[in-house]
């Protein structure tokens, strides 16, 4: 039958509609989708309405602590483990008792006892055959030096890794959605708000619903990021300060003073890498040569006694290292020479 | 092996590209709640484990839209699963796991609150400001003509409900437990007492948004009422 409704409470009642804006599937999707473009008059109406749906959301989603959440499941865990044995005393308290037995009485009682001890075996080889023991595995991607890779996560949320990265991640996610990061990575995640998406990296934890970020943890490095691009992302620290952070804001963490700061960011300078931007800020030439090392998967050679004063601004779009070379021999005095994976630095 | 450090720039430049490299991790079937707790009746470590971190938060979060008292609320979390784990073999086989827990939860979490009252004397104990509704702003688009304003009122007439009103849009909705859930949960003997707070809530909501047609519309897509 066709629907063809006159009166906006129609899609109301109409319990496929309905159920479509709740729990889409692709089947369904086209459906409405095909449904829309012969029905051109009831698209606004209709887009605003699946849009409201999407958006609202409970709104807070307090969260235990990680310690309070490992310390919760250990009593809980260890309370599972006690209770076994209290039934093992209380079963041993009884066998002593039946000591002042008769012996027809023990022999019943030991039959009696053999047959429960059937049953706990039955029961507990029963239960290694549970599907909930198996085991998930953990993957393991990196992007060495000199290349960038891009990855699926298994909640369908897109990560692309950095240069000289590592980014490690169950096959399947349980409640809580956390990766480990060494190194720098963008996420495009998923929205979620049931399975929170965490990214631990060394000293800092970055939770979000879902959103897009970008996080900068090499382990070398003094000062780490944390820049926002879509939604809102919380930042943590071991030390448990935290800030929560939005589009066009970045969280730096401080290495050695632990501490976390908070200001708008330069997106080309922070983000640029992901769309083959190369950009320095001010930035001094010790870091500099770090990021072409990890770039272009080379090693630069500062000869010994040569100090590099001041600082590097300048901007590559989707250049050869020799390029980028040339380009920051024109505003400095230093002359590079490339020789195979080595990159030698004079000053004239 | 010489390699032109102009080609390795080509390498990086392919690299990037998002369709390449894609890795697509087969999907384990994760177990239901009546296997978990099947598996948590005999004991199962594993299973327990899996329970707790599939509910401890939900919980936790419920607790501290009813009190302020984040201890307690996480202290009920606790009591529940000690409870279970100290009676597993007492336990009936239950329908509902996600009921049985959110029901236990709070009927301890209130007695509780109830208990303490008594002894502090806190008004400040029982939040009226829980089970708030958020817009995202994230999902507003130019696509269509809809303000974040107008989107923002949606939010504001849902908040400016009574709190028992916020709970059962909660509870039905995000939580998408049915009426008999609901209703034992929140302790009404009537699975249609449930029935009549939730309709109650959206007529509410409607008439704040009376002569706005296309709201409506749009209140009723967020809270669909038939099953």
């Amino acid at each position: 039958m066709e629907f063809n409704p006159t009166r906006t409470s129609d899609f109301l009642e109409n319990p496929f509609f309905v159920k479509w804006v709740k729990h889409p599937n692709r089947h369904t999707d086209r459906y409405w989708e095909s449904w829309n473009t012969k029905n051109p008059e009831k698209q606004a109406i209709f887009l605003e309405a699946i849009q409201i749906a999407k958006g609202l959301q409970p709104k807070e989603s307090n969260q235990l602590s990680a310690d309070q959440y490992q310390l919760g499941l250990d009593r809980i865990i260890a309370a599972n483990n006690s209770i076994d044995k209290d039934q093992e005393r209380s079963k041993k308290q009884r066998k002593s008792q039946r000591r002042f037995l008769t012996l027809g009485g023990s022999i019943a009682a030991s039959i009696v006892l053999m047959g429960m001890a059937m049953v706990i075996w039955v029961g507990s080889h029963k239960e290694s055959n549970d599907p909930v023991l198996v085991e998930i595995p953990m993957v393991v991607k990196t992007a060495p030096k000199g290349v960038k890779k891009s990855i699926l996560l298994p909640d369908s949320s897109r990560v692309i890794l950095n240069s000289g990265s590592e980014i490690t991640y169950p096959a399947v996610f349980g409640d809580q959605r956390v990766v480990h990061l060494k190194g720098q990575a963008f996420f495009d995640v998923e929205r979620d708000t049931l399975h929170p998406f965490i990214v631990k990296s060394g000293e800092i934890q970055t939770s979000v619903l879902g959103t897009s970020f970008d996080v900068k943890a090499y382990d070398e490095l003094e000062v780490f990021h944390v820049a926002v691009v879509t939604g809102k992302v919380n930042v943590r620290t071991d030390d448990g300060i935290e800030t929560n952070i939005t589009p066009t804001e970045a969280s730096f963490y401080h290495k050695s003073s632990k501490s976390l700061s908070k200001q708008h960011y330069d997106y080309e300078a922070l983000i640029g890498w992901k769309d083959k931007i190369l950009k320095f800020n001010r930035a001094t030439y010790h870091e500099v040569f770090r990021e072409l090392s990890i770039w272009y998967d080379v090693h630069v050679v500062i000869p010994e006694g040569m100090i590099l004063k001041g600082d590097f601004t300048g901007r590559f779009e989707n250049q050869s290292l020799e390029n980028v070379l040339k380009g920051m021999e024109y505003t400095t005095k230093m002359h590079f020479e490339i020789k195979e994976r080595e990159v030698i630095v004079s000053l004239p | 092996m010489y390699k032109p450090v102009t080609n390795k720039c080509v390498v990086i430049n392919h690299d990037t590209s998002p369709v390449n490299e894609f890795e697509v991790t087969p999907r384990v079937e994760e177990p239901t709640d009546n296997q978990l707790w099947e598996s948590v009746l005999k004991g199962s470590d594993e299973a327990l484990a899996s329970l707790y971190s599939r509910y401890a938060n939900k919980l936790y979060n419920y607790g501290t839209q009813i009190t302020l008292d984040k201890d307690l609320a996480f202290d009920v979390v606790q009591d529940v699963f000690m409870y279970i784990v100290s009676k597993k073999l007492g336990l009936k086989k239950i329908e509902s796991i996600k009921n049985y827990l959110y029901a236990s939860y709070r009927r301890r979490l209130l007695r509780l609150m109830k208990r303490n009252r008594k002894i502090q004397l806190n008004d400040e104990y029982h939040r009226s400001d829980g089970f708030m509704v958020e817009m995202d702003e994230s999902f507003y688009s130019l696509s269509t003509p809809l303000t974040i304003d107008v989107k923002k009122m949606l939010e504001k007439i849902c908040n400016d409900l009574p709190v028992r009103q916020r709970e059962v849009i909660t509870l039905y909705f995000f939580e998408e437990l049915s009426y008999q859930e609901v209703a034992e949960i929140m302790d009404m003997s009537h699975v249609r007492s449930a029935r009549n707070l939730l309709y109650k809530a959206i007529a509410n909501m409607q008439k704040a948004l009376k002569g706005k047609e296309d709201l409506i519309f749009a209140l009723y897509l967020v809270f669909p009422l038939h099953q």
